[in-house]
């Protein structure tokens, strides 16, 4: 056994030093939404609270406004990730395989990373799709995210052939070789990608900000985003609306509304390095 | 294989260029509509809005909170007008960008704000485009009193183009912030209200040497733009950021004598530790904590009940003795009054656009002329009999999950923000340190000289310019430059970033 050296020590104790400063945010955030407000702004260094109490957050549920965008990213969460992750593994098994034209299809796929239709000719074309102010906003524009699709189809094409021609030779036709041997053995980039849909659903913004006016149907992180904005030192300047949230009430909607998906990352993490591995050394 | 690449191109872009021609002239009809039909209107008689059909309003407007969709206030002005009134609300600073998309694709809400006079560019586009209707042209056609009322708010022509307002301003009185104190440190070092500037020195003084919580309290603290806004007004006597006449020419507030005073002036306290140090850092929340914990005896925030509260609640919890008192603002020394800004006195207004037909244009100004009657404005900051509170006995009684719903806060309803948003929520107000500051504000409030400056160049010029002001400044402030020694490295630098175009484009502005 390797002997600790006084070096490992400093070296170990420097990364605990920075991983604590890089946890405390998240601690003065968790703590500081169990403080009242007038304990946390005369604390200076919050470690623990002096009595929990969960005011901040059963203001914030009493209040109402975050129970629709709660389910409305549950919602589009599930569905979303769902949909987006058999659409790409569709689409990446397809374009894995050796057909002509499919470096033209790659080529047009790639295309739509660099260049966008900007934001009016996206609110135009979703309007007369009839998604304006529908949830299928936030999921079907974004059913396949091409960096998702490049990393499963590099993933597919890493796929021994020799597993595939044995099925084949046994009788499976293409849809038995995707789902019963492709499939099952791409677990890793499987889950990867599913957090990666998961995450991007979670947190969907934009179109809830432009696309969406019905507050039934806006999202979590456009909750926040206007809690957290607040009014504008602007608005508060020329008006007297004190619509103003406590710092602690924004912090308690930062837990409820990062801490769902946060703790997802544990349980898929085995997977999660696996599958990133995949496909970064060949493209 | 270049060439079909070549002509694909090109066909898609004749193809954009037609749509984009053939969509213009429908926008611009209704416009042309209006104003025809509006002329053929009897000046002497008032027509009568068409109310037979069931419509659909829906109000945009800015603001960090959501409207319940069960909202108790916009139903009754539904039932008043015999429509389903929505509002959509877009987070200020995100506001523009809602708005404009929602115009570039020709998707209008029926009624919608814009940020005048901070941006007077949206507005210049919507009424050379003709997209916004001639809100005079309907209150005289259809005899919208309130609105009429409205429209002679003192400063209001400003906004007002040769043939009337397509604008329903709002009007907000002067910008309301205050000088909240440490009364208990106030009582307990037998201190006097400071009249001028030099008392005021003298009253950050004693405090901080007193340093009565031990806490190594700084005199006065606030963000640095509330400051220097409201100071520029106490020592020039004119609104912050605003032009005034000098020797026939117009100058800006930054390059007059009494301006560098001020900043001399912030100088002598910030050396003397009389001014918060972290000036530069401080964020509204910031100060509330510095005030909260005995670490500043004068606070310069918003005189408004939610602001206050941030710092009343926390103090009184640090120390049950502490008392948070507002003083009255203090006049510059050697002038003879106190001179408040008072800004534009309107933040934000209201269009209707042109692309409605006339039953929906005129039902949407009903509603808002009637928000404006004295009845609307006792709905829209009281609430409802039945719907938001009950009479037994004499007492209102609130039903309390309606009425929080709808009145946030217990600030007024937001559709009230809409055009008369101050005085709908003062009337309200019972706090007699706020009123009291108020009624000092209203008093002593100096009004803009120049409302709504607007030019592609003044868009191009302002950032520059404040970029310039703001460093200097900061460098006078904190002793980094000597106002003696380098005012005029400042004005040299100023006027070699535009400053001269700048005037000029003022003095269009105003000559027009």
């Amino acid at each position: 056994m390797k002997k600790t050296t006084a070096g490992d020590v400093i070296i170990y104790t420097l990364f605990v030093i920075i991983g604590l400063i890089m946890l405390y945010p998240f601690w003065y955030t968790l703590v500081g939404s169990l403080m009242t407000y007038n304990e946390f702004i005369n604390t200076v260094f919050v470690i623990f609270p002096k009595k929990i109490t969960l005011e901040s957050y059963i203001h914030i549920f009493k209040m109402g406004s975050i129970i629709e965008p709660m389910k409305t990213t549950i919602i589009i969460t599930i569905f979303g990730t769902i949909l987006s992750l058999a659409m790409t593994a569709y689409t990446a098994y397809g374009l894995s395989m050796q057909f002509k034209g499919r470096n033209w299809i790659m080529a047009f796929i790639v295309f739509t990373m660099i260049v966008k239709g900007g934001l009016i000719p996206e609110f135009v074309l979703y309007k007369n799709l009839g998604l304006v102010n529908t949830r299928l906003v936030y999921i079907i524009p974004f059913l396949i995210n091409t960096f998702n699709l490049i990393i499963m189809r590099t993933s597919f094409m890493e796929f021994p052939v020799e597993i595939k021609e044995s099925a084949r030779i046994d009788g499976c036709n293409e849809f038995g070789v995707f789902f019963r041997f492709v499939l099952p053995l791409s677990k890793p980039v499987l889950v990867t990608i599913l957090l990666f849909y998961a995450v991007q659903y979670w947190n969907t913004f934009f179109p809830s900000l432009f696309f969406v006016t019905d507050p039934e149907k806006k999202t979590l992180q456009d909750n926040l985003y206007r809690i957290l904005a607040n009014i504008s030192d602007a608005e508060a300047a020329h008006s007297t609306t004190s619509v103003v949230f406590s710092e602690n009430i924004k912090m308690a909607n930062v837990i409820i509304t990062t801490l769902p998906i946060l703790v997802v990352y544990p349980f898929l993490q085995r997977y999660f390095i696996k599958g990133a591995m995949v496909g970064a050394i060949k493209g | 294989m270049k060439k079909v690449i070549a002509f694909l191109l090109v066909f898609i872009l004749a193809a954009s260029l037609t749509a984009c021609v053939a969509k213009v002239p429908q926008e611009t009809t209704g416009s042309q509509t209006a104003g025809t039909e509006t002329q053929n209107a009897n000046a002497n008689e008032t027509a009568k809005v068409d109310m037979s059909k069931r419509l659909k309003i829906e109000i945009m407007s800015f603001g960090p909170v959501t409207i319940d969709p069960d909202d108790g206030v916009l139903k009754y002005l539904g039932e008043k007008i015999n429509a389903d009134v929505s509002m959509t609300m877009v987070i200020y600073d995100k506001y523009t960008d809602a708005l404009n998309l929602r115009i570039a694709a020709g998707t209008y809400p029926e009624l919608f704000k814009t940020q005048i006079p901070g941006d007077m560019v949206t507005y210049s586009s919507l009424l050379l485009d003709k997209q916004i209707i001639n809100i005079t042209e309907y209150a005289d056609k259809y005899g919208f009193e309130n609105i009429k009322k409205h429209f002679t708010l003192p400063n209001i022509e400003a906004f007002k183009e040769p043939d009337g307002y397509y604008v329903l301003p709002n009007y907000t009185g002067p910008v309301g912030n205050a000088l909240y104190v440490r009364q208990d440190w106030v009582e307990k070092l037998g201190l006097k209200q400071p009249e001028d500037t030099d008392q005021f020195k003298e009253f950050l003084r004693k405090m901080v040497e007193a340093d009565p919580d031990g806490q190594k309290a700084t005199g006065l603290t606030s963000a640095v733009g509330g400051l220097i806004s409201n100071f520029s007004s106490i020592f020039t006597g004119i609104s912050s950021g605003d032009w005034t006449k000098i020797d026939g020419k117009w100058t800006y507030i930054a390059l007059l004598d009494e301006y560098k005073e001020m900043l001399a002036y912030f100088a002598g306290l910030f050396k003397e530790g009389l001014l918060d140090n972290e000036l530069y850092l401080n964020t509204p929340n910031e100060v509330f904590k510095k005030m909260a914990t005995g670490k500043a005896a004068v606070a310069l925030e918003n005189g408004l009940r939610g602001q206050m509260s941030q710092m009343e609640g926390p103090l009184l919890t640090y120390n049950p003795n502490a008392k948070l008192g507002i003083i009255n603002w203090p006049k510059a020394t050697g002038r003879d009054k106190v001179t408040i800004t008072g800004g534009a006195g309107y933040f934000s207004g209201v269009h209707v656009p042109s692309k409605l037909d006339e039953t929906t244009r005129a039902r949407v100004l009903a509603m808002v002329d009637y928000i404006l009657s004295e009845e609307g404005q006792i709905i829209i900051s009281e609430g409802i009999e039945g719907v938001h509170y009950n009479t037994v006995n004499g007492q209102r009684v609130y039903v309390k999950d309606r009425y929080e719903k709808d009145f946030i806060g217990g600030e007024p309803h937001l559709v009230g923000a809409l055009m008369t948003r101050a005085a709908t929520s003062w009337r309200i107000e019972t706090d007699e340190r706020l009123l009291s500051n108020r009624r000092y504000v209203e008093e002593h409030a100096v009004f803009s000289n120049v409302i709504g400056l607007r030019s592609d160049k003044v868009t191009e010029l302002t950032p520059v310019l404040n970029d310039v002001l703001e460093k200097w400044q900061m460098k006078f402030i904190t002793g980094e430059a000597n106002i003696e020694t380098d005012w005029n490295l400042f004005v040299e630098e100023y006027n070699r970033s535009g400053y001269p175009e700048m005037v000029q484009e003022v003095e269009k502005f105003m000559n027009k």
